[in-house]
């Protein structure tokens, strides 16, 4: 794995490497300077071990989650590459027939082929070419009565293979090809284990349904040139059969070699640029000489998909680490909220007695990053142990692709979770040290709360104004310092250019290391030369005096309503760029569309509780308002959708500000999000409802008061439950924040998992039929009733009890030409033509129909009345994606149409014209239905224009291909019925396998998938479960003297052991209901959006309970057993020496 | 068990030593000493002389190393920890120099919680702790929290929350320590008052000798031991 996010992982390395190293000389710098400050954090690092460990827990939660994410990552990638290594071997590129150029022949012509290699005869960068024949043909051992309907017969010139050295015995050594001079044939391994043949013995292969039989000259290793790769998940790779070119074409009655290989020099694991560049001259050659070829794979760009396949994976990983990522850096923060709190009456006797701001921030950064360097080197070293563990999950996965995956640590995605983590957690420990060393001196010696900044002032308009002017100013200067920093550490690119000659990683280290010292040195003595400049030039005094001036007087009418004003300035800017402008050009910084529109709304609505308090609106009053028009906001269409009668209406009210200027004939273009939706809508839906329950928590607890005289024993446990995260608002909130935002999204994704599997890999994938049966394009079956009646092999018995139906397809691809350019993109595209009982067994569902057809039944009645009419799959309109979720190739036909376009107001027939790019010959079909993806997930050869048998007879000669679907009769052996029907028809080379257990095979692996992303977001969870056991024992050290007091006025220990056991359920609970509530909420929402209504998802909506309820009694369950622990030390604190504790 | 003229508080030998493992200290020294009921009495001394250690020890919240205490005949040593947590919340008040109140509970809450640990129903607590509120003049501050009232209120908090529970014995820990001569002076007559008219038992740990001088009689303890006492005819 090379990049993450489209950027190269060296990239990242070096930008997270220079913040690291610029991170360490800032702790070098208060070391040095400020020796104290690091003792004081050390002292308090080692003085309450517990809460240490907590905090070391919740420190490297960020940075196992990344190295996780990275480490399962790159071993997938590493697997998936070496994969195709082992696949292709020595052979770099391959060339096949170009079908729309090759004018009906399937083969490559033979002067074609003597281009190429004259072109590249005698260049030292080509160690061979190689024509080759490869078609499927089924074998057997007649003497030891084993077939293989998978075998393939390769057909070779040993001269030109020998330089690819592919011919390697099973005890390693190479194999002359020239032993097929013999008249014997080369078996590959797998074959040979399959049928079990041994050098010498006979095997027969069957063409055009006729038995021939060969020697076994050698039997050799499976490769790209000796065996076939898997077809599909689940299927078992064949094997191969290699014999002369010549008489290859002749056993086959094709005219030529159909693959043409090309080695490129360096052996299997060579220059990749090199193949690159040779794939790019060989294109350009094709395209020059006008050759009826083309390049269909080289070897750098299927690696390149292997890295592709490693870095996908560590973005979801990321994706759905990020509510754990941010309930961490929310632990971190809070941490140190809590350690500043409990310090705050001895911060400001230090600052009292001389020392500043500064040192106090310094000494908190000393004490967290001490915190840090382990934490994060114990998460990068956990994070490969959480890897393991999921890829050994993903092992069972892969294993039924035929991959294997071996874990791969790669050292230097180690390093750069480890330099993540450390940069990460930097960053909010800085920041909490500064927020924290703002104190005012008096009001923390004497322990008075600091005043509410929302309404500080309450002074009006103009002190708004001003307000809103000292925020600007603070912006201002921090643009100015952020534009500094990075002008100074733009010192550091030429450096590291400059010691490149030391070669790359080490050069860069050289080169940042002294980059950053000088920009530090360049640092000191500019602001050595402005102090002097100060003291002795007027002129500089003269500039320098009113930036004083206005930082006093800004520091003065700082206040959250200034903020607002600002808030909303840029909140209506997200909305404009988002959503309201001409175009909706986002531009980088501000993000992706609908995050900056929903995002810029939320803003605004925010700000405008701001303001409303500071013009005297009461608190609870203003924020529980916001929070419910936000949490409205984002939960639409909810609650309309769900009352009778609004949802035709609903969908105008998805976006309310949309709905509401509609009203004035204002509006915009639709929205388009992407992914990252589902995080944004998560910040945003826990944000906005814990402000609502912080709020309102007395209401909300208002029944467990009324419930006083049941809960009378423990009545005061519980006042004193409630009672201090009441008090404690800031506190409890990030807490709630943490087990929500977590919570949230294990609820989306398990819901979310369950009825995508549910509707993608349930019945409808089956479409009524429980056997495939793919036929042999070299022993094509014209009837295979009779063929399966006659056949010798075959179990008559299963034909009469177990077969109710067979129905067919013949296959076929042709070039799709739509009647309306406008309408549809012309291009090639699969195509099946039907039987009459495969259009009255089928039951593939239709995702829509055109105008006048009622039902599918109605759809299919007129495709077996005539053959004019033709049904496709969804993947072929505008907004569809293929069954791997990518969009539809470039060259392919294409209806230029959404669903929600076709669908909106019924739609005429799609008039389709079908070619056979071979002969030319064409006819005209109209498209009366659309299948729905749920259909083909699982057979992807219904992916395609269906027509009729007759059509693909007449336009295709045929098609190349059968395929046969069988209907079982009930409590049928269906794997026995398989074996039964593939063993009948051996020498007809068929596959048959039971639909159903793909499916079943199918929704295993989605069941798979689930896991392993829900168990990697609930590792999220630890952190909620950690932040209570931080809070808990923090807790129990700040309220030392008031335990001491309630012990003496009366309470029990165990009663003091309750009321902190509730406090904390307190919060886990309120967490985890308003995560499964909101989760709920917008899982519902996304399953019953146009985008999925056609799946069904609305009317089967389901959640999995279970796995839910299992979740999150698991995590109360630990988040409880964490709390007991200071629960019980609390109940045991002695009364007499609590009560003389002053903290 | 208890007698009417029985003593209320009665202490034989009373030793308690602190072991920190490196060094022992005797803070009390075989202390032997007696209080009649509804009697105010006031201990002095001067700091480190084991006021503060006496006073935890007869009020049960401190074990103590040797000796008995009997509290109105009860021995309050043989009690298990759970039996002497009841025993204080249904029959000893608490008053501190810091007050020591919840911040986090509004001052009619504070007082209420003696009651809710008693059984009381939360209705009944409820106006028993507004009435007590009432006794100290507080009334209009039932609501208030802790941080929103002075010193001299918070304090006033404090004794409606060590009567509310109607108890025999209020211990009291340099209950005018942290307040103002003026302050200092109106708590002393409101406890005098109280004294006076429910007959309650009243323990004082002082530094302040005008604060002793209001007591019925005065302990001087010196380096763990009674010095002397001091009888007074107010």
């Amino acid at each position: 794995m090379e990049s993450i996010f489209g950027i190269s992982l060296d990239t990242y390395l070096v930008a997270v490497g220079t913040m690291a190293v610029l991170i360490v000389l800032i702790l070098l710098y208060i070391a040095i300077r400020n020796p104290l400050l690091v003792r004081l954090g050390a002292r308090n690092f080692a003085r309450r071990k517990s809460q240490t460990v907590l905090i070391v827990i919740g420190l490297m939660l960020s940075t196992l989650i990344i190295s996780a994410a990275l480490v399962t990552g790159d071993t997938v990638g590493q697997s998936i590459t070496n994969r195709i290594y082992t696949s292709l071997g020595s052979i770099d590129i391959i060339i096949d027939p170009d079908e729309e150029k090759s004018e009906g022949i399937r083969s490559i012509k033979a002067s074609d082929i003597s281009v190429i290699r004259e072109s590249f005869r005698d260049d030292e960068r080509i160690d061979g070419i190689a024509a080759l024949l490869q078609i499927d043909v089924p074998a057997a051992n007649q003497q030891a009565r084993l077939s293989d309907p998978r075998a393939y017969l390769i057909g070779v010139i040993p001269d030109e293979i020998r330089n690819f050295k592919q011919l390697e015995l099973l005890d390693g050594e190479l194999l002359d090809p020239e032993i097929l001079n013999s008249g014997g044939v080369v078996v590959s391994e797998r074959l040979a284990e399959s049928i079990n043949l041994n050098s010498g013995d006979l095997v027969t292969l069957f063409v055009e349904n006729n038995p021939y039989e060969f020697s076994v000259a050698a039997i050799v290793k499976d490769n790209g040139l000796t065996a076939k790769d898997q077809a599909g998940p689940g299927s078992k790779p064949g094997g191969g059969v290699m014999m002369l070119l010549d008489d290859a074409l002749t056993l086959s009655g094709w005219e030529g070699p159909n693959i043409l290989g090309i080695s490129v020099a360096g052996g299997v694991r060579n220059d990749l640029d090199l193949v690159d560049t040779v794939s790019g001259e060989v294109e350009e050659l094709i395209g020059s000489s006008n050759l009826s070829v083309e390049v269909v794979e080289n070897k750098k760009d299927l690696v390149a998909i292997g890295s592709l396949v490693g870095s996908v994976f560590v973005s979801f990983f990321i994706i759905f680490g990020l509510f754990s990522i941010a309930a961490g850096l929310m632990l971190i923060f809070l941490t140190f909220v809590m350690l500043a709190a409990e310090r705050r009456s001895e911060m400001g006797m230090a600052r009292a007695v001389g020392m500043k701001r500064l040192h106090l921030t310094q000494a908190f950064i000393a004490e967290g990053m001490l915190y840090n360097v382990g934490s994060a080197l114990v998460g990068a070293a956990l994070g490969v142990l959480v890897a393991w563990l999921m890829i050994t999950l993903l092992g069972f996965i892969f294993a039924s692709f035929g991959t294997e995956i071996v874990l791969n640590v790669n050292p230097r995605a180690l390093a750069l979770a480890y330099l993540v983590g450390i940069v990460l957690t930097f960053v909010t420990v800085a920041f909490s040290s500064w927020r924290a060393a703002n104190l005012n001196i008096v009001r923390s010696i004497r322990d008075i709360p600091e005043p509410d900044l929302l309404q500080s002032n309450l002074g009006g308009i103009r002190e708004l104004f001003r307000s809103t002017w000292s925020v600007a100013w603070t912006v201002i200067w921090s643009v100015i310092g952020f534009a500094l920093t990075i002008a100074l550490v733009g010192f550091v690119i030429p450096a590291v250019q400059v010691f490149s000659i030391f070669g790359g990683q080490i050069g860069a280290a050289i080169g940042v290391t002294i980059g950053l010292s000088a920009v530090i040195l360049i640092v000191y003595f500019i602001r050595k030369l402005f102090n002097y400049a100060h003291q002795k030039l007027s002129l500089v005094r003269l500039i320098s005096r009113p930036v004083n001036k206005l930082n006093i007087w800004s520091n003065a009418h700082r206040s959250g309503a200034g903020w607002a004003v600002w808030m909303i300035i840029f909140g209506s800017l997200g909305v404009y760029l988002g959503g309201w402008g001409d175009n909706a050009a986002i531009p980088s910084w501000i993000g992706p569309q609908l995050w900056s529109y929903t995002g810029g709304t939320t803003l605004i609505i925010f700000s405008l509780g701001i303001l409303a308090v500071y013009f005297g609106a009461p608190p609870r009053l203003s924020f529980t308002s916001v929070g419910l028009i936000v949490v409205w906001l984002w939960l639409l269409p909810l609650p309309f959708s769900v009352l009778p009668g609004f949802p035709a209406t609903a969908n105008g009210w998805t976006d309310p500000v949309q709905g509401l200027f509609s009203l004035f004939g204002l509006g915009h273009e639709p929205i388009d999000g992407n992914f990252e939706m589902f995080f944004v809508s998560g910040v945003a839906v826990t944000a906005a409802s814990i402000f609502v329950v912080v709020y309102n928590a007395t209401l909300l607890l208002a029944p467990l008061n009324l419930a006083r005289n049941v809960f009378k024993g423990v009545m005061p446990a519980v006042r004193t439950a409630i009672a201090y995260p009441l008090a404690s608002r800031f506190r409890t909130a990030m807490t709630l924040a943490m087990f929500t935002l977590v919570v949230f999204g294990l609820v989306v994704l398990s819901i979310l998992n369950h009825n995508f599997s549910q509707v993608f890999a349930g019945e409808e994938a089956q479409a009524g039929f429980d056997i495939a049966i793919e036929g042999n394009p070299s022993n094509r079956i014209k009837n295979i009733d009779l063929a399966l009646a006659n056949s010798e092999f075959m179990d008559k018995k299963l034909l009469g009890e177990d077969i109710s139906s067979i129905s067919s397809l013949r296959s076929a691809t042709g070039l799709l030409t739509g009647s309306d350019g406008t309408d549809t993109r012309d291009g090639l595209y699969s195509i099946q033509g039907m039987d009459q009982s495969f259009i009255s067994t089928n039951e593939l569902k239709l995702l829509t129909r055109a105008r006048d057809y009622e039902s599918d039944e109605a759809v299919f009645v007129a495709l077996a009345a005539s053959s004019r009419y033709a049904i496709i799959d969804e993947s072929r309109l505008k907004d569809g994606s293929n069954a791997f979720g990518e969009p539809t190739s470039e060259n392919s036909f294409r209806i230029e149409r959404t669903l929600s376009d076709i669908d909106a107001s019924g739609w005429r027939p799609i008039t389709v014209a079908v070619m056979d790019p071979f002969t030319g010959l064409e006819q005209e079909f109209e498209i009366i239905g659309i299948i729905s993806n749920t259909s083909t997930q699982v057979r992807r050869e219904w992916s395609a224009l269906f027509i009729s048998e007759q059509s693909v007879d007449d336009v295709f000669s045929g098609g190349y291909k059968d395929m046969f679907y069988v209907v079982a009769a009930d409590n049928t052996d269906l794997m026995g019925l398989a074996n039964g029907i593939e063993s009948g028809l051996l020498e007809q080379g068929v596959q048959a396998v039971s639909i159903r257990k793909e499916v079943e095979e199918s929704a295993r692996q989605n069941a798979a998938f689930s896991a392993l992303f829900e168990g990697f977001t609930a590792l999220g969870l630890i952190v909620g479960i950690a932040a209570l056991g931080v809070i808990s024992f923090r807790t129990v050290a700040e309220r030392r003297q008031q335990i001491g007091m309630l012990r003496a006025i009366g309470y029990r220990s165990r009663l003091i052991g309750l009321s902190f056991f509730l406090e904390s359920s307190f919060i886990a609970i309120t967490g985890i209901l308003l995560g499964l509530g909101l989760g709920y909420a917008i899982s519902y929402n996304i399953l019953t959006s146009p985008e999925f209504a056609a799946a069904g998802l609305e009317s089967n909506f389901d959640v999995p309970w279970l796995r839910i309820l299992v979740f999150i009694g698991a995590a109360y369950l630990a988040s409880s057993l964490m709390t007991l622990i200071p629960a019980r030390a609390a109940s045991r604190v002695p009364v007499a020496e609590a009560l003389r504790y002053s903290g | 068990m208890t007698s009417k003229n029985m003593p209320i508080i009665e202490v034989e030998n009373l030793v308690k030593t602190y072991d920190t493992g490196v060094v022992s200290v005797k803070a009390l020294r075989n202390v032997s000493v007696s209080v009649e009921r509804g009697e105010m009495v006031s201990v002095m001394g001067p700091s480190g002389c084991g006021k503060t250690t006496l006073l935890n020890c007869l009020s049960g919240i401190d074990d103590v190393t040797d000796g008995i205490i009997w509290i109105e005949g009860t021995d309050i040593n043989s009690l298990s920890d759970d039996d002497k947590t009841i025993y204080r919340a249904q029959r000893m008040g608490f008053i501190f120099q810091f007050y020591n109140l919840l911040p986090v509970l509004s001052a009619q809450e504070n007082v209420e919680l003696p009651l809710l640990v008693s059984g009381e129903s939360p209705k009944d607590a409820r106006e028993r702790a507004m009435d007590a509120l009432d006794r100290v003049n507080l009334l209009d501050w039932s609501s208030h929290k802790p941080s929103e009232l002075s010193g001299g209120q918070r304090q006033r908090v404090t004794i409606a929350r060590a009567l509310v529970n109607n108890p025999a014995i209020v211990w009291a820990d340099e209950p005018t320590g942290d307040l103002d001569s003026k302050t200092a002076s109106d708590i002393m007559d409101l406890m005098q008052e109280l004294n006076r008219e429910q007959q309650q038992t009243f323990v004082i740990v002082t530094h302040d000798r005008s604060v002793a001088l209001r007591c019925n009689r005065t302990i001087h303890m010196n380096d763990g031991e009674i010095e002397r006492e001091e009888i007074h005819s107010s």
